[in-house]
């Protein structure tokens, strides 16, 4: 069956020329397909962006962006040049590094133990079990560890109490305030992150876990040179989108876990952008709070995913 | 994986089934003490149960 007689030439080199214009109308419902996706970006994530000029005026609601006065770096300057900046700098990149440190490594080691369970209901009975917690809300979270551990009649404190006949102070305590930030986040988000995980472990060929066995590989050799290889690329992807929001400490979470008492190593970014901008209307410098959080993800992303690529991995882009 | 039956695996098996378990339930039990301690007095509560 032949109608076309000249098809591979025009597979090749004249097929090209005619560019972009006529892969679109003939993969139409493909580009129709990813359309909603591109409209979501131009306009939840690229038209706010125009938004940042406010971060270069003294920009005022009722002279909008036209007519408000430029300013050059102004919000800059007094943002580096605050008393507090240090401070809010220090307890933002702590959290941010306890949780590369506690928290990354943590769904890959979950998803490497479901990985080695056999009987199939017993895995998807716990991977529901941790799934679980990702679905309640940040304040929800943050109810639960106040039930649990408040000094007054809190589960834990009660055992803690029973014990050693003293209380320990969990949601008040300044020490305390860092590892129960990033204990809320491993309890919530722990299981949801092996999904990834666990995906990129489905599609690893059982043969050659045969193959391994044979040669005499045993069960922490197989791990060691077949399982994490696997799923290398999956976590330097991960670890590289995860420097893009190295600063966002998760607004709620942290918001909520705020009392008089834990402010001084509580206080991050993103909560002083909510007090300046929301409850103190300094639009601008906010704006330039925020804006100087962003540079700096952007800075580690392309670092990051750079640094990836010399090292011979895949990278994001 | 498929994995050969001898006891060191059969005990590693076991350590890791009893580790998913406790992680299971930390997931899950706090929802439960929740719901728990919304249908009981919070005096009683307040007493240590």
């Amino acid at each position: 069956m032949r109608t076309e007689t000249n098809q591979p030439t025009s597979l090749t080199a004249p097929r090209r020329k005619r560019g972009l214009l006529r892969d679109i109308v003939r993969d139409k419902y493909l580009y129709l397909m990813h359309l909603p996706g591109v409209l979501y970006f131009i306009v939840f994530k690229y038209i706010p962006m125009f938004g940042l000029v406010m971060a270069f005026q003294d920009y005022k609601p009722f002279l909008g962006f036209i007519d408000s006065p430029w300013v050059g770096f102004k919000h800059f300057e007094r943002f580096f040049s605050e008393p507090q900046f240090w401070m809010l700098f220090r307890n933002t990149a702590l959290l941010a590094l306890y949780s590369l440190v506690f928290y990354f490594p943590l769904p890959i080691l979950l998803a490497l133990m479901l990985n080695e369970v056999r009987h199939e209901a017993y895995k998807r009975t716990i991977q529901t079990f941790v799934y679980v917690p990702h679905f309640v809300s940040w304040v929800v979270v943050v109810g639960i560890f106040y039930l649990l551990f408040t000094t007054e009649g809190g589960l834990v404190n009660e055992l803690i109490y029973r014990l050693t006949g003293s209380k320990i102070s969990f949601l008040l305590a300044p020490e305390w305030f860092r590892p129960m930030i990033i204990f809320q986040q491993i309890w919530k988000e722990v299981g949801w992150g092996t999904i990834i995980f666990l995906a990129a472990l489905a599609g690893v060929d059982p043969q050659l876990y045969e193959a391994a066995r044979i040669d005499g590989a045993n069960r922490w050799r197989q791990i060691w040179h077949m399982t994490l290889p696997a799923i290398r690329s999956t976590i330097v992807i991960l670890l590289i989108l995860r420097l893009g929001n190295f600063l966002d400490s998760g607004f709620e979470q942290i918001f909520l876990m705020l009392t008089p008492t834990n402010r001084e190593v509580g206080e991050v970014f993103d909560t002083y952008v909510y007090v300046k901008g929301l409850t103190q209307l300094q639009y601008s410098y906010s704006a330039a709070v925020g804006m100087f959080k962003s540079v700096v993800g952007l800075i580690l992303v392309v670092g990051a995913n750079w640094l990836a690529k010399r090292f011979g991995e895949e990278g994001i882009y | 994986m498929v994995q050969d039956k001898t006891l060191s695996n059969r005990i590693v098996d076991l350590i890791n089934y009893m580790l998913l378990l406790i992680f299971g339930l930390a997931a899950v039990l706090p929802f439960f003490y929740v719901i728990a301690v919304s249908f009981t007095d919070p005096a009683e509560v307040a007493r240590g149960d």
